[in-house]
């Protein structure tokens, strides 16, 4: 994988036919293409988990919507701010609409204007070749003083890297329009049939030597 | 409140030393009377404590635009969730409250419109184009269109005449009520008409697809008391999308939907009494007033078809590769209405492009969040520019 620099970014995003484009929209500014990477700006939906008098987040218990019930969606427009205080979560999304084509893959990173004050940008920083949507970030406030965070600040910053050829898939909406246009919360009900099965795991564990198949 | 207290004190001290039967009565009915004025403020809630669910971005640009376009500045729309199934607005609602019952003098300034929306179809940014005719009738009242094409006809010789032909030259109370019955079924249909045309002058083909999802297959050619049947309707919209050179692109892209609206368009409606036929008859007269009273009133923010020809292909072009089409290229914002337009004709082809395909499109939640996000990312992205240029003017005065 080599990572794109500023002239291997403009072609990929200028030069290239819609098809196969590298997506950025809005690009506000061609300034946020920076040496070698490209500065995401921070969008106007967010997500915050609700206080909760019941437990908290099980993917083992609770289906999808049981999760999704869980996240508040805030929308706070352009020219509007957000506070971030210590040892808080926020899920967020970048402003920008993203297509990553099938031969490059990405990287998002925090920016160090952001982390000196103790903003942790992204935690999932690996976007697919043939990604599409808005990207999902997870901002933590790791300093000890609450953050004011705007709609439209450069939060983050993506790094491109040029696969040796395309990939036979893509993680693309296959037809239907699925990309995401705001943060996601977690999809962790999925992960329920494989926490299931390691109950029946243990459960195979604890009985191996009645049933003698140790 | 404050009105409604004011009044409470004067009543309290003009019935200080009240002590008969009658002066209580007399009270108590004021009272009762000031209460349910109350009731006015309670609709008018959702525009003094705006509720935290909040429609998308995209949507509520879109809908500030059209309100700024047709009824021009200061205006504020406010749009709530509805638990009935349809669109409608309530406009200046202290009116009624201030001026009506009150006889107190309203303060003017931004002229609020409360606008509800179905709790269901949150997130349907195609349907919300039906936005656009609620927003007419705030639009009919703040420039009296209605009288403008209205008046003329219910004064002339000819509507007289043809309206004693049903009910009689008589003048008997039941005689009168009959005649002022229809008069004001007249105008209802005039200005439901008047909010079609300007919904249309707005939004162009879009307003047609939101009209078809929404009103046509429910009641077709059916005249309502204060509708005109749906395929009139659809007659007269037609008229106006040929008049304006939408037909050349609509016969072309959406080929079976639109010989569906000319079948419709054709269809008269399914009573022939007198009083309809007359409704009928005074709206086929008005519609070239309608008509030129709605272009008229949106003037320049008129839907230009041959400014949407030329953005047509690339529109289509960022919709089939999965491109959100808020960025036409590196330096041009898309056109909301254009968006809007192109997102309909570019799903109803998908989903078949038979009628049917209508209501199926609207089914495509996801598909419409993504052409919210067009709506807000290209508003964000045109008022970037704006500003650059600004900076840009500012620096050479300052140089």
């Amino acid at each position: 994988m080599t990572l794109l620099k500023h002239e291997d970014l403009l072609k990929a995003i200028f030069d290239r036919d819609s098809s196969d484009a590298l997506v950025l929209t809005p690009l506000l500014d061609k300034g946020q293409i920076t040496e070698a990477t490209i500065d995401l700006r921070l969008g106007t939906e967010f997500y915050v988990l609700r206080r909760t008098l019941e437990g908290g987040l099980d993917p083992r218990r609770q289906n999808q919507n049981e999760i999704d019930d869980l996240h508040e969606r805030i929308v706070v427009p352009i020219g509007g701010n957000i506070w971030l205080h210590p040892g808080h979560f926020l899920l967020a999304a970048t402003l920008e609409y993203l297509r990553i084509p099938r031969d490059l893959s990405a990287y998002v990173l925090g920016r160090s204007s952001w982390g000196r004050v103790g903003l942790i940008v992204a935690t999932a920083i690996m976007v697919q070749p043939g990604f599409t949507g808005s990207l999902t970030l997870e901002l933590v406030n790791d300093g000890d003083s609450p953050i004011r965070l705007y709609p439209g600040s450069r939060i983050a910053q993506l790094a491109v890297h040029a696969l040796d050829g395309p990939t036979a898939f893509g993680y693309g909406p296959d037809g239907k329009y699925k990309a995401p246009t705001g943060p996601q919360p977690s999809r962790l009900a999925k992960e329920a049939h494989e926490i299931e099965k390691f109950q029946r795991v243990k459960e195979a564990i604890e009985t191996r030597l009645s049933t003698g198949n140790s | 409140m404050g009105a409604i207290s004011a009044r409470v004190e004067r009543e309290h001290d003009r019935f200080a030393n009240a002590s008969t039967k009658v002066a209580k009565s007399t009270l108590a009915r004021q009272v009762r009377f000031l209460i349910s004025l109350t009731w006015g403020i309670h609709e008018a809630m959702p525009w003094l404590d705006p509720p935290r669910r909040q429609l998308d971005l995209g949507t509520r640009f879109l809908i500030e635009e059209t309100a700024f376009a047709m009824i021009g500045p200061p205006v504020e729309v406010l749009p709530v969730e509805s638990q009935h199934y349809m669109y409608w607005t309530l406009s200046w609602p202290f009116e009624n409250l201030w001026d009506g019952r009150l006889h107190e003098t309203m303060p003017r300034g931004t002229r609020p419109i409360v606008l509800a929306y179905p709790a269901r179809e949150a997130t349907s940014a195609l349907l919300h184009g039906a936005f656009a005719h609620e927003l007419g009738h705030p639009t009919v009242d703040h420039h009296n269109l209605l009288s403008a094409v209205a008046d003329p006809v219910l004064a002339g010789a000819a509507y007289t005449s043809a309206i004693d032909a049903i009910y009689g030259p008589g003048t008997n109370a039941v005689t009168v009520r009959q005649k002022q019955i229809l008069s004001q079924r007249v105008e209802d249909w005039i200005e439901e008409l008047l909010c079609d045309q300007l919904a249309l002058a707005f939004l162009g083909p879009s307003f047609l697809f939101c009209f078809a999802a929404m009103a046509l297959p429910v009641t077709w050619n059916e005249p309502q008391d204060r509708h005109p049947n749906a395929t009139m309707r659809v007659r007269f919209m037609l008229n106006t999308v040929i008049d304006r050179g939408w037909e050349g692109l609509l016969s072309d892209k959406v080929p079976r939907i639109w010989e569906w609206f000319r079948e419709a368009a054709a269809t008269g409606p399914s009573l022939s009494d007198p009083a309809t036929t007359l409704l009928a008859s005074v709206c086929e007269d008005v519609e070239a007033a309608i008509r030129k009273k709605s272009s008229e009133t949106l003037g320049d923010e008129l839907f230009d078809s041959d400014a949407y020809l030329d953005v047509t292909e690339r529109l289509g072009e960022l919709l089939d590769n999965d491109i959100l089409p808020a960025q036409l290229d590196p330096s041009t914002a898309a056109d909301h209405r254009h968006i809007l337009l192109a997102a309909w004709l570019h799903v109803i082809n998908r989903c078949g492009g038979n009628p049917e395909a209508i209501p199926a499109s609207l089914r495509e939640r996801d598909y419409q969040r993504f052409i919210a996000k067009a709506l807000e990312m290209s508003t964000t992205f045109r008022a970037w520019n704006r500003v650059g240029s600004d900076d840009a003017t500012e620096a050479r005065g300052s140089a």
